[in-house]
This record gives C-alpha cells, structure tokens and sequence, in this order.
C-alpha cells in the first residue's frame, strides 16, 4: 500500500472494516458453477489472455465450502434448481452470486416449460452480466462492479431473509 | 405428402423398385401389407408395430444395418391423418453406407404402446426413454423405461402438440388510450 | 509388502472374523470439477473397482426442439448454436442443409467452400476444448492454457465475420448471413500457418509423456460390435478401428472435392481416442488450407428470391424483392410437406437433423440426432471393472457436451 511512503515506520493505521473489506473483495474465489454455454466463456476468462486472476480470483474451487463466489453461468433447468439450492446453501457466509448471460439472469432467449426464468428465484443475486454468452471483459466488469459493491456494504450482510 | 407408393405390384420406374433392400423386405414378408415411400432419395418403409421386432430383426441380420441412429416419436395432431402417434426409426448399413427409415403407427391414440427394440440393438435404451418422457410413448420390454429429461414429478408430456410452449404469458399489451399515451392493458 | 499385509490380515481374521465388503454408491457431480457440464454418475464401488457405473442426464434440459416448432424456419436457426456449444457453426450447417434439402435449392460453389472452411475452423475449436480439458482432468494444466490461447485466435477470426464470438448464427438458408470481411481470407492463412507447429508442441507434452501414457493407454476399451450397436459414431469408433467419416461416406456441401485422410485407432482405448482426434486436427488444417486456396469466385447466395432476402441495396428500386424481403422477416417463406433426415459429421460423431414440414413456414417437428446422446451409452460399457481415476480419463475421452445431449 502506497500509505507507507507516507507515514514513517511501518505502520499503517485505518479501520478494521476496511481491512477486512480489502481482504474480502480482492481474494474472490469462484465455485465452479459452470452449466452449459457460459461456462466456456468463464473458462475463457480463466484462461491466460483475459486472467480472471489478476482480480483475485486465483483458484476456482470445486468444493463450495471452500469458495465465496458463486457465478451462475448458463441456463438453469427446473431439474438442476434444487441443486443449485443446495450448493448455495452449503457455502459458508459471506457469499455472492453472479448471475452470468441472459439465461441465469432472465431466462434468454428460452421462454418455456423447462427452464427457470432467471435464476433469481432460486438465489439472491447480486450482480447480473448481459450477453449470450457475454464476453470475458463483460464478466471481468461485473467482478469490479462486485468489489465496489462489497467495499461500499457492511461488514454484516443483511441476508437473514434470504 | 411423400410420393406414396402401395404394394401393388405395379411396374414403376424408380428406385424404390430397384432397391434391393425394398426387393427383400418385400420378399420376405411377402404376407405383410408394407407401405414404401420414398422422398428425396430417402426411403421409408411403413409397418404395423406387432411385425416391428421380426422386421428390425430381419433388418439387422440379414441385411446387416448394424445401427439404430435414432428414434423419434412424433405427435401428428395437426396433420389430420387418422392415427396420432407414430415413431420414426433409422437404421445404418456401414458397408454400404445406407440409411433406410422404418415408420411404425401406434394403434392407441391414448396410450401409446410399442414392443421395445433393446434386443436388437442396445442403444436403443436412452432413444426409447426420451419418447416416453416427451411424447409419451410407452415401450414394452424395455430395462427401465423413466423420465430422463424432466424433473421429477413432472406432468405431461412436453412434446406433444397439446403442451403449452411457454411458461409465462406475456402481461401487458400496449394501446394508445384516447390522449394518445400508451397505457400497459391485459 | 506382503509379510506385513498378511500378518495383518490373520490378526483380523482370527480375532474379528472375516471382513465382509459391501457395495458403496458414490455420487459424482451434477457438480464437479471435470467441467464437461452438468452430468450425474452415480458409481457403485467395491474398493476402488467400478462395478456399475449409470449416467444420469436431464441436468440441462431447455426443450430447443419444442421451441423451434413455434418460430418460423430461420427465428428457428439461432436455438441450433446452443445445442451443441464447442462447435455452433457445426449445428447451424446441420440445421440449414435440411431445410435446403427440403426446400430443393441449389447452393453455389463458393459458398460451399465458405461453409467447408469455417466448419473445420470450428472442429478446430472444438477438438481445442477437449484436448484442453481432457489434459487438465489428467493434470496437465499447461496444455490447457495452450489450447485456450490458440482458441482464442480463432474466437477473434469468429467474432469480425459474424459479430459474436461463439453462437455465430453465421450460415442461413440459402447462402450465409453477409459476405465476409476483406481481411478474413489472410487472417485463415496466417491463423493455419502456425497450426502445425501448435499441435506438434502439444503432442511434444503428452503423447511421450509417460504419465499420460501409463493413465490412458490401454484404459477403458471398447469392440467395435459393442460400438455398432450402442449407436456410437465419430472419433470413438474410428478409434475402434472402423474407418466411417460421413464427410468421406456421405459427403455434403462440396466434400468429395477435398484430399484429406480418415484417422483410425486399433484398440478403441483412451489413448487411441486422444492419438484419432490430435490427427483429425491436422486433417482439418489440411481441409481448411485447401478450402483457402481453392476458394472460386461467383456469387455467395444461391438464387431463390423468396428465401434469400436480396441485398439491401436492391430494396430502393426493386419493388418485387422489397415484397419478398418483408415476408420473409415477417411471415417466414413456405417449405414443402415432407420429412427428411441430413446427417453431418460434427466433431463429436454423426450430427443429424430430421425436420417434418407441414407446408407452412414452422417446422413441424424437429429432432436432433445428437452424437453425444448416443455415445454416453459407452460410458456404462466402458467403465466396468475400471478404477475411479479411469472413470474421469473415460468421460473425458467420449467428449460429450450436456448442450446436446439434453436439449
């Protein structure tokens, strides 16, 4: 941090909300929740020409308890719901999800019996990426838009209702 | 429709008269009233479903099409002809890279039912299962006939002309009212 | 070792009795690291053997073919890119050679060797995904890094002709969507120049590799019957020996004017698989450089007024074609009653569409002959008697994308 060259000695003072919203917001690691389409433009992203990792978002893990990211990329199924439930709840607070294409956020361009319209009725969302699928630099925005959005909440998330 | 050509022993020439695979169905079931069609060079042979395991097994000794490729089942509400259910089968001949498509029609419109072809060639295991989950089609003789493809606990059979496509019917319809502003009506 | 064990094992017989073993049932995925989608196999263990090993699908089901019955012929042709997702431009060929088998027009030379060029560009792309994944599900994760950066040249050549860089919706009916940009013939060139030395550096990494050898040589076989009648097609069962590419049986869209080789393994196993595909890429540069070169001149879309909208330019003094190009955006163009099934060889096997009109501008019923649908069959086949770290080279190695296995 630049704060040292500023101060004498090597001590930095600040508040420890800032710090922990620091550490939180640069070291988000994703479960992989890739479905269909979109995961391969998530995996694009991880790869080495649009490095998610520079972001923070070094592993991608498999285990969601080990995770804090959920990107919900590509078309939910009624079938798949309840297990998209299930992996949501088995991470450990804090979590986000990402809502990545127009499929996990809307419904797309399938308008029909099989599919849940938006993802959002399964689990709470807190960003959604347009596109179909959306290009890297897209889901690279929608992770700076989350680091601003962590950085300007509370440390205690108000997700008793969820 | 298709060019139909019955049975009649009348002396056409076309390939389907030419074919040998035609030449020998019609040889050898000769007591079976088989219907051949043929459009853009592809050709369809209409059979009743209690001759469908002799007729596959026929077809997969004798005249050595060694693979199913695929089989549809097909809800044929709109195109008013007397039946309502029928599934279309494909076979391939490696050797001679020839396709040949089998049409059985299923006698009850309302509740469809084959002999299972799994004893002639295995894959026809998950073909089988997707017909009956989304059209409806049961299959006689099959290891386990379920639904694969929609969730548990689902109703109806999605492909059939009588599901409803959507899931949401579109809310608002946009009208002028009198002052000209556009209001959101039902 | 064996002292040890033994004595291990008469202290437990004696004082404990014999130990019985019974059948665990493990459950990989809908959610699992090998990112090959959201397949479900539930495994049942004795030790480390798989004794039975059953797919579960349905993860991913979006009900595409009921949805296309309700769009007119060419709304309808978008919901083909997502279906099988690693090769869209495959499934939209598929797709558009059936209606034009339906419809009887003709489509010129030139645009043939359009579609030929960018549907092994696509083969490319795909074949890239698998052998980058197949290699990390391994643990080779430079190769997917690699793949992914090659992958991405081809991406950008993608997103100038058609504007996106996946589900490219590029082919139409008739023709393609626009004639494609100036640069786009010497961006092929430049992009299949380097492609050899690409796919030598990725053989240099795994097929020597020991590692990689002792996991997939001799893993998970399969006969060539077995393969018949499980309705298996493509790279697997050229790896079993049999040399059937519908590209050289069937040809479509001006193949039998092209030189390239068939592929084919000898023992239908991992490594055969992996040596068929490596080789199906350096034939498809092959196709691709000759498409390049032997591209012909003469008009891109075919000449059939009443599907083919008429370019833009003829709108402004051209009344007929104005007519035409409105119903065709908006009521659709009319396609003869009749039913036909046009096969294709996608990357992953035998692609077919069979499409019933009705003779109106929907199509009545569509169904996909998916080739991963049919070759997930192998998987219960093949991994009898295998171990668990075999099963993870086994999927792999079947390639299957969820997209169009569960439409």
């Amino acid at each position: 941090m630049g704060l040292e060259e500023k101060l004498e000695g090597s001590v930095v003072l600040g508040r420890i909300s800032d710090a922990i919203k620091w550490a939180r917001k640069n070291s988000l690691w994703p479960a992989l929740f890739g479905l269909a389409c979109c995961a391969i433009e998530m995996m694009s992203t991880s790869a080495s020409k649009y490095d998610i990792s520079r972001f923070g978002a070094e592993v991608f893990r498999a285990s969601p308890r080990q995770a804090d990211l959920m990107i919900v990329a590509g078309r939910v199924s009624k079938k798949m719901a309840p297990v998209l439930r299930q992996i949501y709840d088995q991470m450990p607070e804090p979590k986000w999800v990402i809502s990545m294409g127009a499929c996990a956020s809307t419904g797309g361009v399938f308008n029909n019996y099989a599919l849940v319209q938006g993802v959002d009725e399964v689990v709470p969302v807190d960003i959604y990426v347009p596109g179909c699928p959306p290009r890297p630099e897209t889901l690279i925005d929608g992770i700076l838009k989350l680091q601003k959005k962590i950085e300007a909440e509370g440390l205690v998330k108000n997700k008793i209702l969820s | 429709m298709q060019s139909q050509i019955e049975d009649d022993g009348m002396n056409r020439s076309n390939n389907l008269d030419r074919d040998e695979d035609v030449i020998a169905l019609k040889k050898n079931f000769h007591s079976s009233n088989f219907l051949f069609f043929e459009y853009l060079d592809q050709i369809t042979v209409q059979i009743s479903p209690s001759e469908l395991l002799s007729v596959s097994n026929f077809l997969l000794k004798e005249r050595n099409f060694k693979q199913l490729s695929f089989l549809a089942g097909v809800d044929c509400l709109e195109l008013n002809l007397e039946y309502r259910f029928k599934v279309v089968y494909s076979l391939l001949d490696f050797e001679r890279s020839k396709r040949i498509r089998l049409e059985v029609i299923c006698e009850n419109d309302l509740m469809p039912s084959l002999p299972s072809v799994c004893s002639v060639w295995t894959g026809a295991n998950y073909h089988e299962s997707e017909a009956f989950d989304l059209v409806g089609i049961q299959f006689e003789g099959h290891p386990n006939l379920e639904r694969i493809f929609t969730p548990e606990g689902f109703e109806g059979f999605p492909h059939r002309k009588d599901f409803d496509v959507s899931s949401e019917t579109v809310e608002f319809s946009f009208r002028p009212t009198p002052d000209g502003k556009p209001s959101a009506k039902e | 070792m064996s002292a040890g064990l033994e004595e291990e094992q008469n202290y437990n017989e004696d004082t404990l009795g014999p130990i019985g073993t019974e059948r665990m049932t493990l459950n990989m995925g809908p959610q699992h690291p090998s990112t090959h989608g959201v397949l479900r196999v539930s495994l049942e263990l004795e030790g480390e053997t798989v004794k039975s090993c059953k797919p579960v699908i349905g993860y991913l089901h979006t009900g595409i073919e009921k949805n296309m019955e309700v769009k007119t012929f060419n709304k309808a042709l978008p919901m083909t890119d997502r279906m099988d997702y690693l090769a869209p431009l495959s499934n939209n060929l598929g797709y558009v050679l059936t209606v034009e088998k339906l419809l009887g027009i003709q489509i010129t030379r030139r645009c043939s060797y359009l579609r030929v060029l960018l549907v092994e560009l696509t083969r490319l792309n795909s074949h890239l995904v698998w052998l980058g994944t197949h290699a990390l599900d391994l643990g080779a994760m430079t190769v997917f890094l690699y793949c992914f950066r090659e992958r991405e040249k081809l991406l950008k050549i993608f997103e100038k002709v058609s504007g996106v860089r996946m589900m490219t919706s590029y082919f139409r009916v008739g023709g393609v969507a626009r004639e494609p940009y100036p640069e786009f013939y010497s961006d092929c060139e430049v992009f299949l120049k380097d492609f050899i030395s690409r796919v030598n550096d990725y053989e240099e990494l795994l097929t020597d590799n020991p590692i990689f050898r002792r996991r997939t040589e001799g893993a998970c076989p399969i006969t060539k019957e077995k393969a018949f009648a499980l309705g298996i097609t493509g790279p697997i069962l050229r790896a079993c020996g049999v040399s059937y590419d519908i590209r050289k049986k069937e040809p479509y869209s001006c193949y039998e004017e092209f030189n390239f080789n068939v592929p084919i393994g000898k023992n239908g196993d991992v490594f055969d698989r992996y040596s068929v595909r490596i080789s199906e890429m350096r034939e498809s540069q092959k196709i691709a450089t000759q498409a390049l070169e032997g591209m012909p001149e003469g008009p891109l879309m075919s000449d059939a007024p009443k599907v083919v909208p008429a370019p833009k330019e003829q709108l402004a003094h051209d009344m007929e074609a104005l007519i035409h190009h409105f119903k065709i955006f908006t009521e659709g163009y009319d396609v003869p009653a009749g039913e036909v099934y046009q096969v294709i060889e996608s990357p992953r096997g035998e692609l077919g569409y069979f499409i019933i009109s009705d003779g109106g501008t929907k199509p009545y019923k569509v169904k996909v002959r998916a080739p991963s649908f049919a070759n997930l069959h192998s998987l219960s086949e093949i991994t009898s008697e295998c171990l668990i770290g075999d099963v993870v080279a086994a999927i792999g190695s079947i390639d299957i994308v969820l997209g169009e296995i569960d439409r």
